[in-house]
């Protein structure tokens, strides 16, 4: 076991430096690491590192989904999980969903990230990740990873947005960081490059769910453009923070686009449907792990 | 399952209870806040306010031994009435005014505005209580200088007594009086009513006097001695007419008729004594026809027949005169009722006055009692069983009260106010919210577990309930220190007082 550990830390240490050394050297690795395509011909060589992120993300309290799978939380992120694969198989496979919400801080990212979590610990799925918000990215720090090479410099260079993906380790979940800051993020997402790179991701592979995290609507015309590339969106809610004219604006502002429905977060105990401890004492329906 | 918890109903009344125990528990910090501010603005003004001293005392309505004895001969007014307008008349301009110049409020008065201003003010800080069931009634008044408040009630109370005593016998000097002029119209009304009756006696007095009863035997007496009379005339008649017919020729010829009648048994008519008889008879009648009238007054003159006659004339006179009698009291009859009714009246009006009179009477005697009982003070009199005295603790500001008045509005009002944010609050506080957008809810999550941020709340938390149960604790102690009325609050205040007077000099 020792060895082991040893082994790891020293892989742990490797990958840090890489890390370390990524800016610089993202053009010349990453093609490398993941343009290979849709084989997973590196996923020896980085599985260390990934184990490192994940051994991380194991600290991670945000990723309920991950970490906590009895909890309410994370039975609440089943239920989405459940009802959102129920709608978009209906007609067809809608597999593209953009998670946003009103205003700033309502907890997109991490509807998103657990959300996808969620969805990659089902066999039946892959899912890529997609953070969108490129102003303020979060989901790179949620999942402990780096935010690399990702959306906003594939765009930029006009590199195949599968050149910037990361495998996280968790289940079938891969992760398209929101890379560089870029001044004009509101063009760059409208652009043409930008339809296609998604229609490409939604194409590529027929099982697989793409969770975009996108910047709020209210503030920002990112995420207008992005619910009518998406399939489906979900709004995102928290309790007490956007107003009754707030929401009525944001879901205006996403006309044309299909809402599938509202993540209502940081829900208060007095809820009905959260005062359900006597049954997680009891773990009457837990089946995650 | 799933798909449960979309189909929820309106939320019901338990559920909004808990939601705001939890509105306050997210803001306790503001809820503490107001509330300790509150509870110490209460606190301070328990002591800012003006000290105020209540003076009382007790005045027992005394209902005197004698009363009892003389209960139904003498008439006093009756506890109840008397409580009633005690504190009327207490309370009354005159009473007041009284004591205002017994006081000498008015001195520094300038005009008489401001004197109906001082009675106005008297009248809302007198507090009168009744206790009926014991015969008590105590006098209260507030005042920021004590001595004031105890000359106040002192004086309103002697003058009080003063006055209703006086009162009283003034009232029981009136009833007598009047009394005694009606017993005089009375007396007098009497008198006219007997007068009336002994007019009526001798006006109708033979009336009046005959007894029915006797009158009907008299009159049946009168008619059998009529009956009585009729005989006796009728056989004095039948004896004068047998005077009359008993003349010398009369009774020859009745001879000679029956000595015919013998005759002509054994003779006939034709035999010569017949015919001489028949002619002697013929001579007899003759004689009879010439010389009656001649033998008529004979027996006129006769002393039998003018008895007869005397006798006859006297029976007749008497008869007459039983008849008049029985008409006359055949008329009393008649009379006999009618008269007796009008004396019934008479005296049934005379029994009246007597009746109100003799009442009169009665009561006029009671009220002399009662004007002696009033006179001596043997009556109801006041007795003061606790005069007012200089009060040393104030009555007012009543502080422990004004303290847990505080207490409790601070945790109202907090709670007022958070509720009130969150009823202004136009954000989004439930899932139904969001059903009334049409947006279906997926799946509602808890706050996520921050365990150092949860650090940091608790300690926040900490420090809040610190704050509030020290804050809570030093009002509790000032609510102590007055509940149980130590006074070192103010023995503080007084030194603070003293010690800043001091550093100015």
């Amino acid at each position: 076991m020792s060895r082991i550990e040893d082994a790891l830390k020293k892989a742990s240490e490797k990958r840090d430096e890489t890390r370390r050394r990524e800016p610089e050297k993202a053009a010349v690795t990453a093609p490398v690491m993941e343009a290979a395509g849709p084989v997973e011909k590196p996923s020896l060589d980085l599985l260390p590192v990934q184990s490192d992120c994940l051994d991380r993300a194991r600290q991670q309290r945000m990723l309920v989904a991950m970490n906590e799978p009895v909890s309410l939380a994370a039975e609440e992120f089943r239920k989405l999980k459940q009802i959102l694969v129920r709608k978009t198989k209906r007609e067809g496979f809608q597999n593209t969903i953009l998670v946003t919400s009103g205003t700033v801080g309502e907890g997109k990212s991490v509807t998103a990230v657990n959300l996808a979590i969620s969805l990659a610990q089902e066999f039946d799925h892959t899912v890529l990740l997609v953070d969108a918000d490129i102003r303020s990215p979060s989901c790179h720090e949620l999942l402990c990873m780096e935010n690399g090479y990702g959306l906003s410099d594939c765009l930029v260079d006009g590199s195949p947005i599968s050149k910037g993906l990361v495998k996280t380790g968790i289940g079938k979940l891969s992760f398209l960081p929101a890379g560089s800051v870029v001044p004009n993020v509101g063009e760059l997402l409208a652009s043409k490059r930008m339809t296609e790179s998604l229609a490409e991701m939604k194409n590529r592979y027929a099982d697989r769910y793409i969770i975009i995290d996108s910047p709020p609507v209210l503030p920002f015309a990112e995420s207008r453009n992005l619910s009518r590339l998406a399939d489906a969106v979900v709004l995102v809610i928290k309790e007490g923070q956007a107003s009754q004219a707030d929401l009525r604006d944001t879901i205006e502002a996403l006309q044309g686009a299909n809402i599938l429905g509202a993540v209502y977060t940081q829900a208060s105990r007095t809820h009905r449907s959260l005062n359900t401890d006597a049954y997680m004492k009891y773990k009457y329906y837990h089946y995650a792990s | 399952m799933t798909d449960n918890k979309f189909d929820t109903s309106g939320p019901d009344a338990s559920f909004d209870i808990m939601r705001y125990v939890h509105l306050v528990g997210e803001r306790k910090g503001l809820f503490v806040f107001i509330a300790l501010t509150v509870m110490f603005a209460a606190v301070v003004t328990s002591y800012v306010l003006p000290k105020k001293y209540e003076a009382k005392s007790i005045v027992f309505i005394e209902e005197n031994v004698i009363s009892d004895l003389v209960k139904g001969i003498a008439v006093t007014p009756s506890m109840d009435t008397k409580i009633k307008a005690i504190k009327v008349t207490m309370l009354s301009r005159n009473m007041l005014s009284k004591v205002i110049q017994g006081l000498d409020l008015d001195v520094s008065l300038k005009n008489k505005v401001s004197l109906d201003g001082l009675i106005a003010s008297l009248r809302g800080r007198i507090r009168i209580g009744l206790d009926e069931r014991r015969g008590v009634f105590d006098i209260r008044f507030a005042d920021t200088d004590p001595v004031l408040a105890r000359d106040v009630v002192n004086t309103l109370t002697r003058v009080y007594i003063e006055d209703s005593v006086s009162n009283k016998r003034k009232e029981s000097f009136e009833a007598t009086r009047f009394l005694a002029e009606q017993i005089d119209v009375f007396k007098k009304r009497i008198d006219e009513a007997r007068k009336n009756i002994e007019d009526f006696k001798v006006a109708s007095g033979k009336v009046l006097a005959t007894n029915e009863y006797t009158v009907r035997r008299e009159i049946e007496r009168g008619e059998d001695e009529i009956k009585a009379i009729d005989i006796q005339m009728n056989s004095q008649e039948a004896s004068r007419k047998v005077l009359l017919t008993n003349s010398p020729s009369r009774t020859r010829l009745r001879k000679q008729e029956q000595a015919l009648n013998d005759m002509l048994a054994r003779y006939t008519e034709n035999h010569p004594q017949v015919k001489q008889l028949e002619s002697a008879i013929a001579e007899t009648k003759r004689q009879i026809a010439h010389n009656g009238e001649e033998e008529l007054s004979l027996i006129y003159s006769s002393p039998e027949y003018q008895h007869i006659k005397v006798q006859i004339k006297a029976l007749k006179a008497q008869k007459k005169n039983i008849e008049e009698e029985i008409a006359a009291n055949k008329a009393l009859l008649d009379q006999l009722p009618k008269a007796q009714a009008q004396l019934q009246e008479l005296q049934r009006k005379e029994q009246n006055e007597v009746i109100i009179y003799e009442k009169l009477v009665s009561r006029y005697g009671q009220s002399e009692v009662s004007k002696e009982m009033e006179l001596q003070d043997k009556a109801v009199s006041f007795r003061v069983l606790d005069p007012a005295v200089v009060p040393t603790i104030p009555a007012s500001p009543n502080r422990p009260l004004i303290m847990l008045a505080g207490m409790a509005a601070g945790v109202g009002i907090a709670f007022g106010v958070i509720f009130l944010m969150d009823l202004i609050d136009p954000s989004i506080k439930n899932v139904d919210d969001l059903r009334a957008f049409g947006i279906p809810v997926l799946a509602v999550i808890p706050k996520l577990k921050n365990v150092e941020e949860e650090r940091k709340i608790s300690r926040r938390n900490l420090r809040i309930y610190l704050i509030g149960a020290v804050g809570f604790l030093i009002v509790l102690a000032f609510f102590g220190t007055e509940f149980l009325s130590l006074g070192i609050v103010d023995k503080l205040i007084e030194k603070g007082a003293a010690v800043v007077q001091q550093w100015r000099i």
